[in-house]
């Protein structure tokens, strides 16, 4: 899910509290990507999950990510953006700054359902450079040189040369 | 015996490159391999998780369908505290069983308890499971080996089938199926028995009839004696195959094929206590798990699929299959479903495949006809079908790999290739190699360069995608 700031979100430093407060956070302080694990407890009936993202910049676009096990069938759904305005009152909480969230639905999902169905979901925010989110940069160059890897040896074993004549 | 030690090599050189790849690879792309491995053994504290060998390498190795796997041999040893939900139910519970016997076979009950013990254990059957998947993968390669010789030694040379079934066997370890074999997968539990099903029903077979001047004539009959082992070993086998994968119930179009030649040549007794009588074992094993089993298991309960019985004496009988509802419901299986834009990629994924399996049928068809792969090429058609137009298509890649016709193809018309070039290098006469030659120069004139051209392409496209399948599993990238 990519989401990036609106071009009138006002900058400012985030100094921390605002009171305890029952959802999560996210922050790219000083970093490109972040992650949390969250342990919700899924019911049959759909339930509403906020997330405060921090610290993410303007013009700049981000992708969240929520990775959670087959072992929990739950699902993920109407994930969304939402902006809280300064001094409104939000899940018992108020800041000075506008608050910026991602939000989503989640239900149980196959037979039989559980009254109480303990899942864990790995929320993560990633910077996307190039259009691509920079924790797959890693995994994209070793693709390629495993990809130049087999073409040099391909080139100078010819390999499918040898295959075809075993 | 040669043939046997160089294949062992060649097996041992492409795993341990898979397996370096995946050590080497960077990272996953989905992060919820932690959680799968937290929810299972409630180590808190990722003590073990995060160990060594286990972060650079066995956790990587969790990805897709493996997590269902490990889930259900988990579950194998304390159903009453993991629940097992309906959907689990598409993923073979008799590989999962295996694997937890043979556990328990060579370890013996765990010793430790608590926290330990789950997940001392988890990462016990992982390994287990990766080795004894392997070890399934290398001898169904020399079973398909046995199972080439006793294909194509109905219609040629001794040399020539060998020389076949050894390019067959050399192809199926680095075929596209073997991206997936490096974890705990439920493929080859299915091909072995695949491929010990077809050999017992090809040693069944009584393809020729050699008159009094050694003249041989091509028929299709069946070995009276040979009824233990066509009815029980090759029904024996389809039936563990399908239980294990539900898609090799397109097997028992081998016992379709063979009924219908046996009603042609009239050989009445023979179609009933042979293949009709394989048949109806099979279809009553595939009713027994996908319907009996599973109706008495959730229904009334469930409702839903419950509701939806043919014949109220029968309450069982219903209008799908539970493995299809499941497939449909979590899925989104059905015609058409998969034809979307963002799809695309998939079936990109799915393309090499498809284009040399239709390849495959069309040259022992139209350019190589023999009645001998007819129900090969029966199930390959309607099996592509099934792929194209209602499943996940790019699963083509490792589904397929109990149906060898493909690859039977490519060594078949790589021999052919070889054959003609050597002859056009010496001047030999024998007369029964004159004979032959001018047999294969006769094919030869229906066989047009593509198929060596569509060969090259694939076996390039091989070359790539098993090393980039490895990585994109061990990063748990798609294609699943």
């Amino acid at each position: 899910f990519l989401v990036s700031l609106p071009a009138d979100y006002p900058i400012f430093k985030y100094v921390g509290d605002v009171g305890a407060h029952d959802y999560h956070v996210l922050s790219l302080n000083n970093t490109n990507n972040d992650k949390i694990t969250i342990n919700p407890i899924v019911s049959a009936r759909t339930v509403t999950h906020y997330i405060e993202l921090q610290s993410l910049k303007k013009f700049e676009s981000y992708m969240v990510k929520t990775c959670w096990s087959a072992v929990s069938p739950i699902s993920i759904h109407n994930m969304d953006t939402m902006i809280v305005p300064p001094l409104q009152d939000f899940m018992g909480t108020t800041s000075e700054h506008p608050r910026f969230f991602i939000a989503f639905d989640i239900t149980q999902d196959s037979y039989p359902t559980i009254d109480m169905l303990e899942s864990l979901i790995n929320v993560s925010v990633t910077n996307v450079k190039l259009g691509i989110p920079v924790d797959l940069y890693s995994t994209i160059i070793y693709i390629l040189f495993t990809c130049g890897f087999v073409f040099a040896l391909e080139r100078y074993l010819n390999l499918v040369a040898r295959i075809t004549t075993i | 015996m040669v043939f046997i030690v160089k294949l062992t090599w060649f097996f041992l050189l492409i795993k341990a490159l898979q397996y370096s790849l995946v050590y080497f690879s960077p990272s996953q792309f989905d992060t919820s391999t932690e959680l799968l491995l937290k929810q299972l053994t409630n180590d808190t504290d990722h003590q073990l998780i995060d160990t060594y060998w286990n972060s650079n390498f066995y956790n990587k190795l969790l990805s897709w369908d493996s997590v269902f796997f490990l889930k259900a041999i988990v579950h194998e040893k304390s159903p009453n505290d993991i629940i097992k939900f309906e959907h689990e139910y598409a993923f073979s519970n008799i590989w999962s069983k295996l694997i937890y016997v043979i556990d328990l076979y060579i370890h013996g009950p765990l010793s430790i308890t608590g926290k330990d013990m789950d997940i001392n254990y988890v990462y016990r059957v992982i390994k287990v499971g990766l080795v004894v998947g392997n070890i399934i993968f290398y001898l169904s390669s020399i079973l398909l080996y046995y199972l080439t010789i006793l294909t194509f030694s109905n219609h040629s040379t001794d040399l020539k089938s060998k020389k076949i079934a050894e390019k067959t066997a050399f192809l199926f370890i680095i075929s596209s199926v073997s991206g997936f074999i490096i974890s705990i997968y439920s493929e080859p539990l299915s091909f072995m028995f695949a491929f010990i099903g077809l050999i017992t029903r090809e040693l069944s077979l009584n393809n020729r009839d050699t008159d009094k001047n050694g003249n041989t004539t091509e028929l299709f009959d069946l070995k009276l004696y040979c009824w233990p082992l066509y009815v029980i070993a090759t029904s024996l086998s389809f039936i563990i195959a399908m239980w294990n994968r539900t898609n090799c119930i397109f097997l028992g179009i081998y016992f379709l094929f063979d009924v219908f030649q046996l009603l042609y040549s009239r050989k009445f007794y023979k179609m009933i206590f042979f293949p009709l009588l394989s048949g109806i074992l099979l279809f009553t094993a595939f009713i027994y798990k996908e319907y009996y089993v599973a109706y008495y298991q959730f229904c009334p309960e469930r409702g839903e699929w419950c509701t939806t019985s043919i014949i109220d004496k029968v309450p069982f009988l219903t209008k799908q299959s539970f493995y299809n509802f499941i497939q449909t419901k979590y899925w989104n299986i059905g015609f058409l479903n998969y034809w979307t834009l963002n799809n695309i990629p998939n079936f990109l994924f799915a393309l090499p495949n498809i284009i040399i399996l239709i390849t495959a049928t069309i040259y022992f068809t139209k350019k190589y006809p023999t009645r001998h792969i007819t129900p090969t090429i029966w199930i390959t058609r309607c099996f592509l079908l099934v792929l194209i137009f209602f499943a996940h298509v790019q699963i083509i890649n490792r589904v397929f790999s109990f149906i060898p016709i493909h690859l039977w193809f490519i060594s078949d018309k790589l021999y052919r290739n070889e054959y003609l070039m050597f002859t056009k290098k010496t001047d030999v006469c024998h007369e029964k190699l004159e004979v032959e030659r001018d047999g294969i120069k006769n094919m030869n004139r229906f066989t047009s360069d593509s198929d060596d051209k569509i060969i090259k392409f694939y076996l390039y496209w091989l070359l790539f995608w098993v090393p980039l399948q490895t990585i994109f599993f061990a990063s748990f990238l798609p294609p699943a």
